[in-house]
């Protein structure tokens, strides 16, 4: 009995003698980036930007002390939810219908403005609610806790840009103008509005027998409704509709990730999960990244010497809100498709 | 002159004793198990007893004694034989060997002690238990015999050591990375017959050792160990102090203690098998799983270049259509012996020893092995009581064949063992550099080794001792190496490698010894120490020599001239230390030791040199309290505490004084600049342990039980580490004392003895388990938490205060996924699990723990995992004897640890190019993921064309770790002893034979070949030095 005690006493001290298996978390972790400018509208995750200089992984992650950067006044404007659209299986790019898309995420709630818990990084979900550049937003502190102890980050600065609907966007995020160029730099009153162009290939301008510059195509995206589809319009340069049949190439079944094809005379339609493209993962709808939706529209014609020659227009492009959407490549200068 | 005085001896005795009426007694006093007659056995009678003779030569004695008194036959290491004379008058005693722990001697700070007045904690290990094994290296026997004491045999490299560490890590220095990432030795320190020796020596540098790597303990023959005394605790270790602080080993030597000189052959034949090997898909299976691979990648490039990888596509050319088992181009099966002569005789006043010994190793990788050659001899002369003078000379050369490895691994065979089997096997015209390499690289590597030592004691006065002791050792290793040009680049290469190490010791002793009215005794003593040890060791390598006979003298030639000189590990070294002990106990019932020692080193920081080690140890031997002596059930019981500091001299010279460099001449003149890469720390300390411990011992049932019970805690303080300084500094590193940690655990030693002391079977079983955990109490600048990252094979290393010190850090993996349904997707992007690169996960690849859920694998997914260090280690020993026969038994475990199988991990690697010709392992028996068999616990490891982002088999993850406990079967010896009648009709006083088997079977859960094969830190390298097993027929023989 006594040796049992005597063990019982030995094991009991020798542990406390030991300091405690603690995390560790190194007083010179930080935030590699500390001001973050989402665009509003679409859903920005800021992922690994927080280094831990090896720290004991998982810590804890809390956003503490909202408040205006302007006035430093506390505000709630980041407790605000939305209902966002989340993830719950990988999106293929093989989907068949938009049923098979949509049954693979499901809306949540989320805060606008919500910390990983765990890897401290920031997601922005879609919203429209927060205060926009030019205003200085919001500062806010992040506290990292784990057994290790606690380190707070002070004046993380979150600005948003107000939303924009689709990229490329021809407007300055900031004041909404659209963009312009001012060939002289002293007179701001001289200045040429730019728009977007697709890339052009191959297409003869029929007014003047010469290559048609990508810059005489004009892409207007237009919203006109609140249902969830794309229609690409051609238009000539009296804005006559353009039969899209003219791009006798294009393989319109599998230009877009979209069902229910309407083809008619002035336009093309495809019922479309939004946002356009769902993520960025490359598929056979988008650029070599996946980060924008690739669609290509192309002819062939017999060209002057009876040389074949095949003409193709393309753009890369976002559509962030949900809506019926409307791509119109306005061509300035008419595109020739009829034989030589 | 001797034997006059012998005579004179008893004849005074007798004329003494005839006076009072005495009767004569003659007789003869034999060992019990072995019949031989016992030489110098004391007879005495009367109450207080008094010694009235002693045995000759033969074992007879005769003595006069009062008829009817009590006799008493004492012996050293046997129990006492009590008889009462009644009208015999002819006796033939027969003594058994001490069964009783309590009453072994043992010697403690140069002292020798009962084990009742001892207050450490100590362990005997007698030279017969360990003699029926052939190893290059007596260590490797002690496995699972001693209680707090782990070997681990990783390395069966002959001549080379294994593991050895008593109660714990003392260290987490690790030098190297991936799999060559080495542990630094905590070797306890060996003392043999009372000199100092440094056993780590030769093995500082890890695997990068230079020279030929034999331990100083492959140096001296089995045979010739009289015992083996193991040091654990502080309070025992004490007054071993300046280096003692990792424990400490005694060896004694043999002694001659026959008047007639007796001559011993032992001679041992024995066979050693390589073990299991891995298991390879060879031939045509091979190239078909290959294309198979390929085919299944669904890419045209990948099944194009099938046409120009030859060895895939070119199947009917000979050259590529084999199947060559490659590990049996380097593993063999060698028969090998040894042969140890010892020649001792005399009596306790002048007595002798030679031993000569021989033993000769092949390995079991061709072109390695391990020969010794030994002389070692003792004499003792003690012409009176008071004086005495031992001196000791050993010689001992071993030479070692490394092959083109380097002592420890063998790299270069694994890689080609590794070779896929569709490649021709090896021949000269092939020149396949690595098997040449292999097999053809010339080795002459000697170690040479002196030692001598004279040990003089002198008493003054009655229990006023003076004595001195010096040594010098000597060792010198060469190693010359030749590689013909085929196996080398077409360019042949010369190294020649030698160094030389000189040990000097010297210690001188006070000591007073005196008994006050029979109950109160006291023993003080006081002494010096000095070491003094140099190292130097020189390089010469040359390339390019007219052709592979000619292999030397060369001459310089600053193209082929490769380096060498001498090397940067010189080290000279100075210890200085006093010390004083006083013991004291009380009618052996309470016993106190109290010491003090100074150590002042050189490689302490000259600021604060001397180290003060105090330590102080209690005993009560309460079975002689007045309640317990009387009861028969308790045979002897005591209860020990002790407390204690020791050191180990850890720095060295370039870190406490800096270094110059000399930086060429300006204007004629020799330049001197200050290395900036090391700042001098002056204050720097030796490592240094802290240890409580308490025991309790007990021995119940005539000692048929016997119980030894500790306890302990250590604290290893001033580790060593180099730390990086802030540049402002204007230097890069320091050297610090700022790394700690504790050791704690617990020890537990049970011996039965099942069946009575009269039955003709006598049967001793003995288990031991030790548990310790160690923490990680400290680190340097305060940190909490340190990873050494390992930049080969992202194996990293966990330093965290407050857990165990050697935590392997890596991935976790949990599982495999099935389908790919089962990759978790980012829901605010839409991202499946990937890894940084970008390369998502998908079905049949490792499920890797995403610990900061950010849906990207990165270095924040490291989660501390398992402990390299094992947690019990012990063992099983089982002796039984039945009349000529004789069954020995020797088993250890080692339980909870865990290992890294990064041999099974390479192989599954090589599966990740399939164009690659490497051997293909046998996958069949691994459950790895197809699309048919989705619930696999290995990933897919076909799927090579993703392979170098997902590294499904990568070295950083826990799939590959593994529980390590095993279960061995040390040695099985079965030994049979000739009848003595036949034998000594041919003059042959006694034949024994016996056979052994080393290293017979290994039970654990383990997948890989051999759990035990594996480095410190836990590391299962393809490279490592199988461990073979060994048959052995031995026999010894006394004329």
């Amino acid at each position: 009995m006594k040796r049992l005690i005597l063990i019982l006493l030995l094991f009991i001290s020798c542990r406390k003698w030991a300091p405690d298996d603690l995390d560790y978390l190194s007083s010179r972790a930080v935030y590699n980036q500390t001001v973050f400018a989402p665009v509003m509208g679409r859903t920005t995750l800021y992922s690994q930007i927080f280094n831990t200089d090896n720290s004991s992984t998982p810590i804890q992650f809390k956003i503490l002390n909202v408040r205006l950067k302007k006035t430093g006044e506390a505000s709630t404007d980041l407790d605000q939810t939305v209902e966002a659209l989340v993830w719950k299986q990988a999106y293929t790019g093989y989907e068949t219908s938009l049923e098979e898309i949509n049954a693979k995420r499901v809306i949540e709630t989320h805060p606008i403005w919500e910390i990983r818990p765990t890897s401290g990084d920031f997601v922005c979900w879609s919203n429209t609610g927060l205060r926009a550049q030019p205003d200085s937003g919001y500062l806010f502190d992040v506290e990292a806790t784990n057994s290790g102890g606690k380190n707070v980050y002070k004046d993380l600065n979150l600005m948003p840009f107000r939303e924009q609907p689709y990229a490329p966007y021809e407007y300055d995020p900031i004041t909404g103008r659209q963009k312009a160029t001012y060939p002289n730099t002293n007179d701001s009153s001289i200045f040429v509005l730019q728009y977007n162009h697709p890339g052009i290939s191959g297409i003869t301008n029929d007014d003047n027998n010469l290559d048609l510059k990508s810059d005489s195509v004009r892409v207007l995206f237009n919203k006109t409704g609140n249902g969830h589809s794309v229609t690409f319009k051609f238009m000539d340069k009296d804005s006559l509709p353009i039969d899209p049949a003219m791009f006798n190439l294009t393989p319109w079944d599998s230009l877009m990730h979209g069902f229910d094809i309407t083809r008619t005379a002035t336009g093309v339609t495809y019922q479309v999960a939004y946002p356009i493209p769902l993520m960025r993962f490359k598929t056979r709808f988008t650029n070599g990244d996946g980060s924008q939706a690739y669609v290509k529209f192309s002819f062939t014609r017999v060209g002057f010497g009876n040389i074949r020659q095949t003409g193709s227009m393309d753009l890369s492009f976002n559509i962030y809100q949900e809506g019926d959407w409307e791509i119109i490549f306005y061509f300035r200068n008419n595109p020739r498709f009829r034989d030589e | 002159m001797k034997q006059s005085i012998l005579l004179l001896f008893c004849l005074l005795t007798v004329v003494f004793l005839q006076a009072q009426d005495k009767v004569t007694v003659t007789g003869q006093v034999r060992d019990g198990v072995t019949n031989e007659p016992l030489v110098g056995v004391s007879i005495m009678a009367g109450s207080p007893l008094k010694a009235v003779g002693i045995t000759n030569a033969s074992g007879q004695f005769s003595a006069s004694v009062l008829p009817n008194s009590p006799l008493v036959f004492r012996y050293i290491g046997y129990s006492d034989y009590r008889i009462t004379l009644k009208d015999k008058r002819e006796l033939v005693i027969r003594l058994a060997v001490t069964e009783n722990k309590l009453n072994e001697t043992v010697i403690i700070g140069y002292q020798k002690k009962t084990r009742e007045v001892t207050t450490g904690s100590a362990v005997i290990v007698g030279g017969k238990e360990i003699q029926d094994v052939p190893v290059s290296n007596v260590e490797q026997l002690l496995q699972g015999r001693v209680a707090g004491l782990n070997i681990q045999n990783n390395t069966g490299a002959p001549g080379a050591r294994g593991m050895i560490q008593i109660r714990g890590l003392s260290n987490i220095t690790v030098t190297g990375s991936g799999n060559d990432a080495f542990l630094s030795p905590t070797s306890p320190l060996y003392v043999i017959d009372g000199v100092p020796i440094d056993a780590d020596a030769n093995f500082e540098y890890g695997y990068q050792s230079a020279g030929p790597g034999v331990s100083p303990m492959s140096l001296i023959p089995p045979e010739d160990i009289e015992s083996l005394e193991i040091l654990k605790d502080a309070q025992a270790t004490a007054l071993y102090g300046s280096r003692g602080a990792y424990g400490v080993i005694l060896l004694t030597t043999r002694r001659g203690s026959s008047p007639i000189p007796l001559v011993r052959y032992t001679g041992n034949f024995f066979v050693n098998t390589p073990p299991g090997l891995r298991k390879t898909i060879g031939g045509a299976a091979e190239r078909r799983l290959r294309l198979q691979q390929i085919y299944g990648s669904g890419n045209i490039n990948d099944i194009y270049n099938i046409t120009t990888t030859h060895f895939l596509a070119d199947s009917l050319n000979p050259y590529y259509n084999n199947s060559t088992n490659w590990q049996d181009v380097f593993y063999q099966a060698t028969y090998n012996q040894t042969h140890n002569i010892n020649i001792s005789g005399g009596d306790p006043k002048f007595n002798y020893k030679v031993d000569l010994g021989y033993y000769h190793e092949n390995g079991v990788i061709r072109n390695t092995g391990f020969d010794r050659y030994s002389v070692n001899t003792n004499m003792l002369y003690q012409p009176n009581p008071k004086f005495r003078v031992f001196t000791t000379l050993s010689t001992q050369v071993g030479k070692r064949n490394k092959g083109d490895g380097n002592g420890l691994t063998q790299s270069g065979v694994a890689a080609n063992a590794a070779a896929s089997s569709l490649l021709p096997g090896p021949s000269f015209y092939q020149s396949t550099a690595g098997v040449l390499s292999s097999l053809d690289t010339k080795n002459d590597n000697k170690t040479a080794n002196v030692r001598a030592s004279l040990d003089v004691s002198y008493q003054l006065l009655k229990g006023l001792s003076l004595g001195s002791s010096v040594s010098y050792e000597y060792a010198s290793n060469t190693e010359d190496r030749f590689i013909p040009a085929a196996a080398h680049g077409d360019f042949s290469q010369v190294y020649a490698y030698d160094d030389r190490k000189y040990t000097l010791y010297n210690r001188n002793t006070v000591s007073y010894f005196t008994t006050i009215k029979d109950k109160h005794n006291f023993f003080l003593s006081a002494f010096n120490e000095i070491y003094s040890k140099g190292f130097q060791a020189q390089v010469i390598q040359q390339e390019k020599t007219p052709n592979d006979q000619y292999q030397g003298p060369l001459g310089y030639d600053g193209y082929a001239s490769l380096g060498g000189g001498l090397l940067d590990n010189y080290s000279k070294q100075h210890i200085a230390s006093f010390a004083g002990t006083f013991s004291y106990n009380y009618k052996q019932k309470y016993v106190m030791d109290l010491s003090y020692r100074m150590d002042g080193t050189s490689s302490s920081g000259f600021e604060d040199p001397y180290s003060k080690n105090p330590a102080i140890g209690v005993r009560w031997n309460f079975n002689k309290e007045n309640a317990l002596s009387e009861k028969k059930w308790l045979t002897y019981g005591s209860l020990r505490g002790s407390w204690g500091q020791n050191i180990v001299p850890s720095g060295d010279i370039f870190a406490i004084y800096g270094t110059f460099d000399p930086r060429g001449t300006y204007n004629a003149n020799q330049r001197l600049g200050i290395n900036y890469s090391l700042l001098p720390n002056t204050t720097l300390q030796p490592t240094s342990t802290t240890q409580y411990n308490v025991g309790f011992e007990a021995g119940f049932f005539d000692s048929r039980l016997e119980v030894i019970f500790d306890a302990y805690y250590k604290t290893v303080k001033n580790l060593l580490r180099t730390k990086n300084l802030s540049n402002i500094t204007g230097f890069d590193q320091i050297t610090t004392n700022e790394t700690s940690l504790i050791d704690y655990g617990y020890e537990l030693t049970l011996t039965f003895r099942p069946l009575p002391r009269t039955s003709k079977v006598q049967w001793t079983v003995s288990v031991n388990a030790a548990l310790n955990k160690d923490i990680l109490t400290h680190l340097p600048n305060g940190a909490r938490q340190l990873i050494e990252y390992d930049y080969s094979n992202s194996q990293n290393t966990l330093f965290r205060v407050g857990r165990n010190s050697l935590t392997n850090y890596l991935l976790k993996t949990q599982g495999v996924y099935a389908t790919d349904a089962d990759v978790p997707v980012d829901p605010a992007t839409g991202q499946r699990y990937r890894t940084a690169d970008g390369t998502y996960f998908k079905a049949g690849d490792p499920i890797f723990q995403d610990v900061d859920h950010n849906y990207i694998l990165d270095n924040n997914d490291y989660v501390p995992a398992g402990n390299s260090q094992p947690l019990v280690t012990g063992g099983l020993q089982s002796y039984v004897n039945y009349k000529s026969w004789s069954l020995n038994l020797n088993t250890s475990y080692t339980l909870i640890r865990k290992i890294l199988n990064n041999a099974f991990a390479e192989r599954m690697q090589f599966l990740g190019d399939p164009y690659n010709p490497k051997a293909v392992a046998d996958v069949g028996s691994v459950d790895y993921w197809t699309k048919d068999h989705t619930n696999a616990k290995y990933p897919n490891p076909f799927d090579y064309t993703r392979y170098s982002s997902i590294r499904p088999y990568r070295y950083d993850q826990t799939l590959i770790e593994e529980d390590g406990s095993y279960w061995k079967i040390n040695t099985i010896t079965i030994a049979y002893l000739l009848n003595r009648k036949f034998t000594n009709r041919y003059g042959v006083n006694s034949v024994r034979t016996y056979f052994t088997c080393n290293n017979l079977v290994t039970f654990s859960p383990y997948s890989g070949p051999n759990p035990e094969n594996v480095s410190a830190l836990g590391r299962d390298q393809s490279g490592g030095y199988p461990v073979p097993r060994t048959y052995n027929f031995g026999v010894n023989i006394e004329f």
